[in-house]
């Protein structure tokens, strides 16, 4: 590692500044980043159960390194990774590192953020609904699992609303209508998703079990995926692009 | 010889196109002026590849930056109109930043002048004020040890003390023959203590360039009271005040009853050409 210049440690720091401090559409791409990739993780960990998660991982880092990637390519201010004196390939070869380590960073945040916000809503309805949980839910271990899980899924569906908006909103408010409509596609498609669990789980009387019974959940599975590849392999390129030594 | 030979460099926006051509000499200051959106943020950014340029090409040090690009970035530094580094950073660690990115750091240097500007190293460098922010971008462009350096206004905000100071830094580093110094302000005044070189920009485009000396040599600035049809004969960018008429004008020979004849400064080269009082043709035809 000594013999690496720059070290990899100070690039990322230096990379995840100017995400966090010089440039807002980089911070709203890295925002937006976390909120998918959390979004993916919840929409996905509970419904298809174990087949799921690895799935929803592995896509989730590769939706979050794309976004990533396409985030300090695009940015339009000057940035000092960007003129470091390395060559091209290990510029690439150090950021694709950075956003790998930026994306955990991420997924770490939001994954905390759901938690805490969990914890008040599960606590909340412990409290106001304590009766009528006990008309649906047999047992008492039952009830704490249904809590449990209405907290999660409410946490999740706020943190991910919010960050979501601040991200379309960020855009829109900048007139680059295009990453908005970009960012709205994963919204888009999860939304109808999270009504039919909605709708399916109001019918059942039990949101955990509804999950299990929603249709064509690999399909959802497949288009985020998509998405997520789609994401990764522009990023990437314009990450190559961008950095690459111009013509001129 | 030239540290930087910029042919033909186009940048296009939506409302704006920048094509310049100019070579920036080596062991000379060259100051770039202009008015406010004439392109030389723009001009900056590309020559640091910040910017992509649509045609044209940049030499440094007559090598092209394909192929060259380490060498080139280690000794190029610039200071941008705003910081391009983590300014939620405090000093002391962008200093071990600095030290691991940039071989030739000079962490005495650093020392010294982090005193003799007296910033702190334990706050962060977003609570500095605006012109400290700018002597702290200048300290660390300085101390990446570079060939050229370029500065995007770096004195503004800054007060006249520390603005000599700046000054005195820049005239320090102009020491070694082969350093150049590409140097954009809008406070002229510093211009006419150090620049050897004049380069005006005009809506995206050079207009003139040229040693701040021939310009003294050549030009000459008059007032008069009245301005006769003899007068306008040789006059450049006539502005009109309450006391009467000003103009530049290429007649050093010129003389007459009333007129007040001194050798131009470059911010009054620069109003006479620039100015919104404009009345006679534009600068490229002198």
């Amino acid at each position: 590692m000594k013999n690496f210049h720059p070290s990899l440690w100070s690039y990322i720091k230096c990379v995840n500044g100017n995400n966090l401090n010089v440039n807002k559409t980089a911070r709203s791409y890295a925002g937006g980043a976390s909120a998918l990739f959390g979004a993916l993780f919840i929409i996905f960990l509970f419904p298809l159960g174990n087949n799921a998660m690895p799935v929803s991982l592995v896509f989730g880092f590769i939706l979050s390194i794309g976004l990533l990637c396409l985030t300090f390519a695009i940015q339009n201010k000057p940035s000092l990774y960007a003129l470091m004196p390395i060559t091209h390939r290990r510029n690439v070869l150090y950021f694709f590192i950075t956003a790998v380590f930026v994306s955990v960073a991420s997924f770490v945040i939001f994954l905390a953020a759901v938690l805490i916000i969990m914890l008040i809503v599960a606590l909340v309805i412990l409290i106001a609904t304590r009766e009528w949980i006990f008309v649906i839910e047999e047992t008492e271990e039952a009830a704490l699992v249904f809590v449990c899980t209405q907290g999660y899924l409410i946490a999740a569906a706020i943190v991910f609303a919010m960050m979501g908006l601040v991200l379309i909103i960020s855009f829109i408010k900048r007139g680059k209508l295009k990453y908005a409509l970009l960012a709205m596609v994963p919204v888009m498609v999860s939304l109808p998703f999270y009504i039919i669990i909605a709708l399916t789980g109001i019918g059942n009387g039990n949101l955990y079990i509804a999950f299990n019974e929603v249709p064509y959940s690999w399909v959802y599975v497949g288009v985020f995926c998509a998405i997520a590849v789609g994401l990764f392999a522009a990023g990437v390129v314009r990450l190559i692009l961008y950095l690459r030594p111009k013509e001129y | 010889m030239y540290s930087l030979e910029i042919e033909n460099l186009t940048v296009a926006f939506e409302r704006f196109t920048m094509n310049a051509t100019v070579n920036i000499r080596k062991g000379c200051i060259t100051g770039l002026i202009g008015r406010n959106g004439a392109g030389k943020s723009t001009l900056i950014k590309t020559i640091m590849r910040q910017q992509d340029a649509s045609a044209g090409h940049i030499l440094y040090d007559g090598k092209p930056f394909k192929g060259n690009e380490v060498e080139i970035l280690n000794k190029i530094a610039c200071v941008f109109d705003a910081p391009h580094f983590n300014v939620a950073l405090k000093p002391k660690r962008l200093f071990k930043l600095y030290k691991s990115i940039y071989p030739q750091f000079d962490a005495e240097l650093y020392e010294k002048l982090m005193q003799k500007f007296q910033l702190p190293s334990d706050i962060r460098v977003n609570k500095f004020s605006f012109g400290m922010q700018r002597k702290y971008c200048l300290i660390l462009a300085l101390c990446q040890k570079p060939e050229i350096l370029i500065l995007d206004e770096p004195t503004s905000g800054i007060d006249p003390y520390d603005r000599g100071n700046v000054v005195e830094l820049i005239q320090e580093f102009m020491m070694d023959e082969n350093h150049t110094v590409l140097f954009s302000t809008h406070i002229t005044e510093d211009l006419d203590k150090i620049a050897d070189y004049i380069v005006i920009m005009q809506n995206g485009k050079i207009t003139l360039n040229e040693e701040k000396e021939t310009i003294c040599e050549n030009y000459r600035l008059v007032q008069c009271a009245e301005l006769t049809e003899e007068l306008k004969k040789y006059a450049l960018g006539v502005q009109k005040s309450m006391f009467g008429y000003t103009f530049l004008t290429k007649n050093k020979d010129i003389s007459g009853e009333g007129l007040q004849i001194k050798v131009p400064t470059v911010e009054e080269l620069f109003i006479h050409t620039l100015g919104e009082n404009k009345q006679s043709e534009p600068f490229e035809d002198l």
